[in-house]
């Protein structure tokens, strides 16, 4: 028993408080690394203590280095793809740890083992060793080293029922008077538990490894749990608890996900064969070469790409086998170029083990707060343009709802057939794991793409950006807009509300620095009226970064517009418009006051929404000028891409 | 032993409120964590150590190496995992955040 207040309990207390704030930040990814750290921290500080209470040995010291050394090259080695076989192969380390602890225990305590310490110590063991051998078993499966379908014995359930039923009976001949634990007890302990292990994940099939790696985190947890127990080492019971109720937590998650139970994920059962399926049912195929055949899918997805504004991209883990992240991410980059609002809807399981997808995703690069679980981006789709499923079946599969019977029925799905049109690049059109048909395959608004998604994803990207610089109506002005920028010596910028709506003023300061660095002379020309209130204007450009110097007034302005080489306006449309202030017949906001008059300068590049009229509802002419090249569109897209074209020109000039 | 069963239970209950709250973002980087807090076993491995007899001297010393291995590459790779969450924001991450508090009015 531990004595009321000593410095271990203080140690005890400290660390586990550490541990669960660590856990705490883990909850936002903006806080998650000083949780990881947090929890290293605590960690380090409770081994110190412990050392320091045992006093420490050189061998254990040098015991401890060489582990720390191997796990550091572990876990710097380790791919993202990898990392289920990583976890596993630590869910194992762990249940070996405990039991190893949980025996010398025994081993220790032979003279007067107590009941309850001697129970402890038998099931730590035995969690223990079978949380090793399954983890192995696991892991050798994830590795591919092992078949990842199921293999199911000849009276499998049976088997495991008895193997079971054997070792509780070993433990209840250890732990019986007179309690001596002989080592040819412990053995068979450790002998039957690691069969119960090796039996219980031969028989989990690749796709439910979610389910089995959490399980087994979970028992790596309990095992540590039961074995700090049995050695009254309270911290370790504690944060062996813990690690048990995250294992616990993330199999409930991903049973829910899967629609399986915990029983018949363990068991192997499976309503439909996977491997059979029936030639009974139509084929997708059938119906939908017979209904509608496209000359060409990539060709229609590419359009369909083109004229979406949101696209989501739903990933499975067929996309991680082709590894195709890359490929996938350079897609959501060229859409996003273009100013499409892109996200990723990720299934619970999506990938080989909880939140996998994420992971494999933000390694190639894409920002978290594109990352949408299923729960949030469900009620986005019906206002999404196009889905774009990447290597998912059965995650997306509609028949979940309407298909009683089957194994998926009721399933939680990413509702992708809910979205406008939908791009599905999967390999083939055989049905997912569960074995059950997709019923999106045959809707009217999908296209499908066979094959490798890494290839059919980059012949979309190709052609989507192919069309971009060819045929797109705006791309001809925009070009126009960037020779008159390049062969531009003086500028004057005019910016108006429109910018800060589009929160654009980053974007003009970069391309503002840009001209300058090519040597231009820029000045930004303000229009009293510009921005919510007087000054407002000055106050938006200021915070990006343009300087008051830069600033020209409208007087000075109008005098001198007529002789620069370029007016770029940005988001301005009334204080460039005189029909607007000038005729006294029409609604004039302000009148007495004068537009600024750029359509003096040599040529105007007008960056604006689009050619609707300003707040004072006159159409503006300014648009009509032959020397404006209008270049529509959100001015946070359109002054990057004008600034990359110009840039881009540069380039090719050189050689 | 009474004391160590409390702490398990108060631990698991703090533990489940907490951990229900990770969104699944993640979760691959909580497992890896788990991985390294069940490395804790390490401290019930440095005690039976220092007292275990020399017959069983290997069985504590490869559960120290072994818990060791999960301590040092769970944290390890929790942190390469969580920092791709964290950086990499296109564009805006270089620069002063000032212009975020403008977009929200």
């Amino acid at each position: 028993m531990l004595p009321a207040f000593s410095p271990a309990l203080v140690v005890v207390g400290l660390a586990a408080v550490g541990f669960l704030v660590g856990i705490r930040l883990m909850q936002s990814p903006r806080t998650a690394l000083w949780g990881n750290r947090l929890g290293a921290f605590s960690m380090a500080g409770a081994l110190l203590f412990a050392l320091l209470e045992v006093g420490v040995s050189l061998p254990a010291g040098i015991l401890l280095l060489v582990g720390g050394g191997i796990g550091i090259v572990l876990g710097q080695k380790v791919t993202m793809i990898r990392m289920p076989q990583m976890v596993a192969l630590f869910n194992g380390f762990g249940g070996a740890a405990s039991a190893l602890v949980a025996l010398t225990a025994m081993g220790v305590a032979s003279g007067d083992a107590g009941l309850a310490s001697l129970l402890t110590a038998a099931v730590a063991l035995a969690v223990g060793v079978l949380t090793f051998t399954g983890s192995i078993v696991a892991g050798l499966k994830l590795q591919a080293w092992l078949p990842q379908r199921q293999v199911v014995l000849r009276g499998h359930r049976a088997l495991l029922s008895a193997v079971l039923v054997a070792g509780a009976g070993l433990i209840v001949l250890l732990v019986l008077p007179p309690r001596r634990p002989e080592l040819v007890l412990q053995l068979a302990i450790v002998g039957v538990f690691a069969l119960y292990g090796v039996l219980m994940a031969l028989r989990v099939g690749g796709a439910d490894m979610p389910v089995v790696i959490s399980l087994l985190n979970s028992l790596s947890g309990i095992a540590a749990g039961v074995s700090g127990v049995a050695v009254a080492n309270a911290l370790l019971a504690g944060v062996g608890a813990l690690v048990g109720v995250a294992g616990m937590i993330l199999t409930q998650i991903m049973c829910r996900a899967m629609n399986r139970s915990l029983v018949s994920v363990l068991g192997g059962l499976r309503e439909v064969g996977g491997g059979g399926g029936g030639g009974a049912r139509p084929t997708p195929s059938a119906r939908k070469h017979g209904a509608r055949s496209r000359d060409d899918p990539e060709e229609a997805a590419v359009a369909l790409l083109r004229q979406a504004r949101t696209v989501v991209i739903v990933p499975g883990y067929g996309m991680a086998l082709a590894q195709a992240q890359q490929t996938v991410r350079n897609l959501a980059t060229a859409l996003e170029r273009d100013g499409k609002d892109v996200r990723f809807g990720i299934h619970p399981v999506a990938g080989r083990m909880p939140g996998h997808m994420n992971v494999l995703l933000a390694e190639a690069g894409v920002g978290f707060e594109k990352l949408y679980d299923m729960q949030r981006i469900n009620p986005e789709l019906p206002e999404t343009d196009v889905v774009v499923a990447v290597g998912a079946c059965d995650v997306i599969n509609p028949a979940a709802s309407t298909a009683e019977g089957t194994p998926i029925y009721g399933m939680p799905v990413i509702n992708a057939s809910h979205a406008k049109a939908v791009i599905v690049c999967n390999l083939d059109e055989r049905p997912g794991y569960s074995g059950v048909d997709n019923t999106l395959y045959g809707e009217r608004h999908v296209e499908t793409l066979w094959g490798d998604a890494a290839d059919t994803v980059a012949g979309i990207t190709r052609g989507y950006q192919r069309g971009r610089t060819v045929s797109e109506p705006g791309d001809e002005l925009r070009e126009r807009a960037v020779s008159a920028i390049r062969g531009a010596r003086s500028v004057v910028v005019v910016p108006g509300y429109g910018l800060a709506l589009a929160q654009a003023q980053e974007a003009l300061k970069s391309l503002i620095d840009a001209l300058e660095e090519a040597g231009k002379r820029v000045g930004v020309a303000i229009h009293p009226r510009a921005g919510g209130i007087l000054g407002h204007m000055a106050f938006l450009l200021q915070s990006a970064g343009i300087e008051h110097d830069r600033l020209v007034s409208l007087e000075q302005a109008n005098a001198e517009l007529a002789g620069i080489d370029l007016a770029l306006v940005v988001g301005a449309c009334d204080v460039a418009n005189r029909a607007a202030w000038g005729e006294p017949d029409v609604r004039a906001a302000a009148s007495g006051m004068v537009a600024l008059r750029v359509e003096e300068a040599s040529s105007v590049v007008v960056c604006n929404l689009d050619a609707a009229p300003g707040y004072s509802g006159v159409d503006n002419p300014l648009y009509r000028e032959p020397n404006v090249i209008p270049v529509w569109g959100d001015a946070a897209r359109t002054l990057p891409l004008l600034l990359e074209r110009c840039a881009e020109r540069v380039a090719n000039d050189v050689p | 032993m009474i004391a160590v069963l409390v702490f398990l239970v108060v631990c698991a209950v703090l533990g489940y409120r907490i951990i229900s709250a990770v969104p699944s973002l993640l979760h691959t980087p909580l497992m890896s964590g788990m991985n390294a807090l069940s490395g804790i076993t390490v401290l019930g491995a440095i005690a039976v150590y220092a007292v275990a007899p020399p017959e069983l001297q290997w069985a504590a010393g490869l559960a120290m190496v072994l818990a060791m291995i999960n301590v040092a590459g769970g944290f390890w790779v929790t942190e390469r995992m969580v920092r791709m969450f964290r950086g990499r924001r296109p564009g805006r991450s270089d620069r002063p955040s000032t212009e975020d508090g403008e977009g929200e009015r």
